[in-house]
């Protein structure tokens, strides 16, 4: 193990302490790329001359010297976003984004762009201009998205923290699928200039690490203040029955289950509650819509009808099927966002976190993404909204934390959710399942991707 | 939108009507699209929301006010 396999507060400390070479560490981060990136394709752009250049210019902050990677989603001063596809609808340009000034004021390094699903509009990671990022566990298997090469990347220890953006569970379903722990952080408080979607009310950006710590300390430089670690004890725990749990396959729902077992036990025993949440049965929908018609103002009839076929089938027709939306739909949908905040409101006055499986099934293969769930067989795109919207449509903080694996070592994500700027608790709470698990899920990393050292 | 065999006319001469063209082939994916996602728009379509209360100048970093 070197210090690369090591978490970003280790790296950081290190540096800080000057046990550590900043240069060395962001050549090794480089070397790795080169190594491990090829099977896995989840970095898609490297610029060495600029991540020293980055390094070089580093203030002394929490991250000060530390390699991380950002999803193609983000414009950097070097290089315009290409949001995975061949073809923008709207024109990019290189620029200071917000993520970039937050991870420079934190004194990071950026060491690449990580992969996405296709203009961001897919769970599953499987369709890119760049080719599909793979999921380390399987690299047959679908890393998840819209995310992809973040989770990869953190997944296969190339780096300690990606920053990756969530508008409909884009953070959290990489998250599950690799194995990684992944913080949607309320809507608002991360930083999110010179996203493309300049209006949006659902996507923000948020950190993808190997644990909550490391998240805490990547989504600290994304609000531009630290979040200070505090107590989980006593946490209640909020149950919505029906859905959330009854759909998933039976190795997710019981460890999901086993997690939050071991969360009450760890936080002495607090209530687990069931609660229902109105509106819950319109929120798939609804996310969709509204995340979805956020873009329509690029779709023109000239923008649309120009796409050429380098741009993935799906992704032209689903284009054309937006504009297809009736408009009381949307405006619909924003009475089931005013319904759901108001019962969430009221339910977090008895529950701290409300809990349920983040996808209902493990990761897909990247040649076959449907999902077979105990009500039917349906793409892994249909299936996993309905896990993963409610925090965009409400504006909740949310997080997906590895509880376990399947009986082929997929990863299995367990999600929280926690009331309007409570993103704290939700790391409180995943630290404290770490430390009841003895990290044994945060901890592992794909056998190809552990470092070996030779013995002397 | 509409289930059923009229689906693909109805996407088809919705879409021409804005000036957006469309072929066969995406007519079909669309087509597959809506049949998974059109009950949950009749289901949102039919729901009684009169009565929820929007919420002005919403602030989603925030609890409703």
């Amino acid at each position: 193990m070197t210090l690369l396999d090591r978490s970003l507060r280790e790296q950081a400390a290190a540096i800080a302490a000057r046990d550590a070479d900043a240069g060395e560490l962001l050549d090794e981060a480089l070397a790795r790329i080169e190594d491990r990136n090829p099977e896995l394709n989840a970095i898609v752009a490297t610029f060495p001359e600029d991540s020293r250049r980055m390094l070089d210019g580093a203030p002394a902050g929490p991250l000060h010297g530390v390699p991380v990677v950002v999803k193609d989603e983000w414009p950097l001063p070097w290089r315009a976003e290409r949001l995975g596809t061949a073809q923008l609808l709207v024109p990019t340009h290189p620029g200071e984004s917000g993520p970039y000034r937050a991870l420079r004021d934190a004194g990071a390094v950026i060491a690449g762009v990580a992969n996405m699903h296709e203009y961001g509009a897919g769970s599953t990671g499987h369709v890119s201009a760049y080719g599909p990022a793979r999921n380390p566990w399987d690299t047959d298997r679908c890393p998840g998205g819209s995310s992809s090469g973040s989770g990869a990347a953190v997944a296969a220890r190339i780096v300690a923290g990606a920053v990756g953006a969530d508008g409909v569970g884009s953070i959290r379903y990489p998250a599950a699928y690799c194995g990684v722990t992944g913080l949607k952080p309320t809507f608002g408080r991360s930083a999110m200039e010179g996203h493309h979607v300049r209006d949006t009310t659902t996507i923000v950006s948020g950190p993808l690490c190997p644990d909550a710590a490391d998240c805490r300390l990547l989504a600290g430089a994304l609000f531009g203040e630290p979040l200070s670690a505090g107590d989980a004890d006593g946490i209640r725990i909020g149950i919505v029955p029906g859905a959330p749990w009854d759909d998933c396959q039976p190795g997710v729902r019981a460890a999901c289950e086993r997690a939050l077992a071991g969360l009450r036990e760890a936080t002495g025993g607090g209530e687990v509650r069931e609660v229902a949440i109105g509106g819950l049965e319109h929120v798939l929908i609804s996310s969709i819509l509204i995340g979805q018609t956020e873009e329509l103002p690029s779709l023109s009839p000239a923008r649309v009808n120009g796409l050429s076929e380098d741009v993935s089938l799906i992704a032209r027709a689903l284009m054309k099927y937006r504009l297809l939306v009736p408009a009381a739909a949307v405006a619909r949908a924003q009475r089931i966002r005013n319904q759901t905040r108001r019962s969430l409101a009221a339910a977090f006055e008895h529950v701290d976190v409300i809990a349920w499986p983040t996808v209902p099934a493990v990761a897909p293969p990247l040649d076959n993404t449907t999902v077979e769930l105990p009500s039917g067989t349906y793409p892994a795109d249909y299936a996993n909204p309905r896990f993963g919207g409610l925090a965009n449509l409400t504006g909740l903080p949310a997080i997906s934390m590895p509880v376990g694996r399947d009986g082929d070592g997929l990863p299995i994500g367990l999600q929280l959710h926690a009331a309007w700027g409570r993103d704290g608790l939700l790391l409180d709470a995943a630290e404290a399942l770490e430390r009841a698990t003895d990290r044994r899920h945060v901890d592992a990393v794909p056998k190809s991707h552990r470092t070996e050292i030779p013995a002397p | 939108m509409q289930g059923g065999d009229g689906f693909q006319t109805f996407a088809k001469t919705g879409l021409e009507r804005l000036g957006i063209e469309v072929d066969d082939v995406e007519l079909a994916v669309i087509e597959a699209a809506d049949s998974l996602y059109h009950p949950h728009l009749d289901a949102l379509l039919a729901a009684d929301v009169d009565d929820v209360e929007p919420e002005p100048e919403i602030d989603l970093s925030e609890p409703p006010r």
